[in-house]
């Protein structure tokens, strides 16, 4: 069907959704924007990044770009999280028609936590649910641009979208289902750029805890299997399973009117084999601890030349839970059950493994 | 010096607004009938909460300092029974029988946002405009804005106008947007929902659904703060650009701009920043920071 689009090249075919963005905490992001279109003027907007006016792409309060017209788009990334960009020109029209993508903006240096100095995850998925009205997409409502009004049809939805796929397109996307191992930190972001409300719901055995919502860390983290997200929220989540299985997360698309269900969509999960088992045998010749499970003392071994100084351990929130001189043997006793991670930091490096404490 | 003259004569005509700075604090509401009209000159049957017998299409915000003691007198001035009750305050349910009159006192403790509304055949009576905001400051000095959020359907008014009818909600598809009672471009002249202020002043929005639909409010260029929450308790003090609001939510957010320029705040439900089907007359307003 008929698509607007924001494409990383010029002559590139428009796709729902356009290119996920992504940077730094800390990093400059410019964008240069250049709007080709003979119907209608665009801008992009950079949703939940406090753009200052002049950048925030918002036709309101600043300018569109008229065809042919190029700009940029600045800001400065001063907090990790999920943003989203898309178009702000006649937007209930042209974000129905694809103009959106994700912006992530990692920890600073890339590190795999959920912000600096937040907590550790080994991967991370990205979903961003919409919709589409295929009749808007056949008879696009006109823009008026002297009065910059549009006169809109009712909005009956009959595709509902993650990354702008559904149905069995989704269950065949490794970039969507979800797949891991046990003991594995699984960070999901998730944002609603569509016009009714999502619902996620996770299988319990996920431990799902929401840490962080619009780039900014929760003051304390939700343990929450269903998770609400309305139009232009984003959410992160953490799942950690200590169990191997599979099953399905749940994503409803829930009508803001009525508060009914319009749509279902069903993610395939899958947590098969242990983390912690795999990655230290891959990790053997830097750092590796044994026993692992343990549930007195953990023996941590180095091969190579580093000259440690100190060991931290983290539990998988992010929370530092000890900290002591470097020694080849430290005592876990005091540590609850559950999933860690071991830092060996020297002059130079900084080393880490996982481990699993049990009683 | 032109904002503040716009604001007093703002109270002047509509007399919407009550601010009080005494410990005992009386407030006078009349359950009114009238009519509607949207910012596309439409217009539909429509209930209110005002200060004195004449209609007003705005409820009544009443204003206090948490150091007051609120009593509330209401009036039934309608030909059918009513309801009153202050949401999650208890002891404050009433049902009043035409003409007839009742007392509530409520003594707050903090800074806080309280929805009154007629509880009586819910959501009938609320739906048709029967729902207020109580403000509570924590200063004198604050700088405090009200927003009341609701979604209409002109057809639901008029059938919800006969007394007995009925409605089926869940083909619910409001076709207006409101905040205060005006859509955009109107909502832009009403100065206790246009935020213009400075760089480094503390903002108060408070902000009711008393609407029947979700509302999702983002906030460009800034992250505010919910300061009070009470219903979604667990959000206190998440900072975040989109705020969703269930119906019959009430919230404070707290922002602090740190930068000048315009801002815009709209439903991002962008079906919602619609009126009589046309963008962007819906829920959306313009911020000023100087």
């Amino acid at each position: 069907m008929p698509v607007f689009g924001i494409t990383n090249s010029l002559g590139a075919a428009a796709k729902i959704p356009a290119k996920i963005l992504y940077c730094n905490e800390g990093d400059s992001l410019v964008l240069n924007a250049k709007s080709i279109s003979q119907k209608d003027h665009h801008t992009i907007h950079l949703h939940g990044t406090d753009a200052d006016t002049r950048n925030d792409g918002d036709p309101a309060t600043s300018f569109w770009l008229i065809h042919q017209q190029d700009t940029t788009y600045s800001f400065r990334a001063k907090y990790a999280g999920t943003y989203i960009y898309h178009c702000h020109v006649d937007d209930v029209v042209h974000v129905q028609m694809g103009m959106y993508g994700l912006i992530v903006v990692r920890a600073a240096g890339a590190v795999k936590t959920a912000w600096t100095g937040g907590p550790a995850y080994d991967k991370d998925y990205k979903w961003l649910m919409s919709e589409v009205d295929s009749v808007w997409h056949y008879h696009i409502p006109p823009h008026d641009t002297i009065a910059d009004t549009t006169h809109i049809p009712k909005y009956i939805p009959n595709y509902f979208l993650i990354n702008g796929e559904c149905g069995a397109e989704i269950t065949n996307d490794d970039s969507i289902k979800i797949k891991g191992a046990q003991g594995e930190k699984i960070l999901m972001r998730l944002a609603n750029i569509g016009f009714l409300t999502n619902r996620v719901i996770f299988p319990s055995w996920l431990n799902a805890q929401i840490i962080d919502s619009d780039g900014r860390p929760l003051p304390n983290a939700i343990i929450n299997d269903t998770c609400y997200i309305l139009p232009g929220e984003r959410y992160s989540i953490m799942l950690l399973s200590n169990t191997q299985a599979t099953a399905n997360v749940t994503v409803d698309y829930i009508d803001m009117n009525t508060g009914n269900t319009t749509f279902s969509n069903l993610v395939p999960v899958n947590i098969n084999g242990m983390i912690g088992i795999k990655e230290l045998g891959k990790k053997s010749n830097r750092l590796s601890v044994f026993p692992n499970p343990a549930s007195q003392s953990l023996n941590v071994v180095i091969t190579g030349n580093m000259k440690p100084d100190y060991i931290e351990v983290y539990d998988y929130i992010g929370k530092k839970v000890l900290s002591t001189p470097y020694s080849n043997e430290i005592d876990i006793t005091k540590l609850t059950e559950g999933l860690y991670i071991l830092n060996v930091i020297s002059e130079k490096e900084i080393m880490h493994c996982k481990f699993i404490k049990q009683n | 010096m032109l904002f503040i003259n716009r604001f007093l004569l703002f109270l002047f005509f509509f007399g919407s607004i009550s601010i009080a700075t005494a410990n005992k604090v009386t407030q006078n509401l009349f359950i009114n009938r009238g009519v509607f009209t949207t910012v596309k000159s439409t217009t539909f049957p429509y209930f209110a909460f005002n200060s004195t017998t004449t209609f007003a299409p705005l409820n009544t915000v009443i204003s206090i300092l948490k150091t007051d003691t609120l009593i509330i007198n209401v009036t039934n001035n309608d030909t059918i029974k009513h309801g009153f009750n202050v949401k999650n305050y208890a002891g404050t349910s009433f049902t009043i029988n035409p003409a007839a009159s009742i007392s509530t006192t409520i003594i707050p403790t903090q800074r806080s946002v309280f929805i009154y509304y007629d509880h009586l055949n819910y959501p009938k009576n609320t739906y048709m405009g029967l729902a207020g905001m109580i403000s509570v400051k924590d200063k004198a000095t604050d700088i405090v804005y009200y927003w009341n959020l609701k979604d209409h359907l002109t057809s639901y008014n008029q059938q919800l106008a006969i007394t007995n009818a009925t409605v089926n909600w869940s083909n619910y598809y409001p076709d207006y947007f409101t905040i205060n009672g005006k859509s955009f471009p109107d909502v832009q002249l009403d100065p206790t929902v246009k935020i213009n202020n400075n760089v480094n002043d503390t903002i108060y929005i408070y902000v009711t659904n008393t609407g029947q639909s979700m509302h999702s409010l983002h906030f460009h260029g800034f992250h505010p703060k919910a300061a009070y929450v009470d219903c979604q308790k667990i959000k206190a003090n998440w900072v975040k650009d989109t705020w969703g609001l269930f119906s019959m939510d009430a919230i404070i957010l707290k922002m602090v701009p740190d930068k000048k320029g315009k801002y815009s705040v709209h439903d991002h439900n962008l079906v919602a920043v619609t009126g009589g089907n046309t963008h962007p007359n819906g829920m959306f307003t313009i911020m000023q920071i100087n």
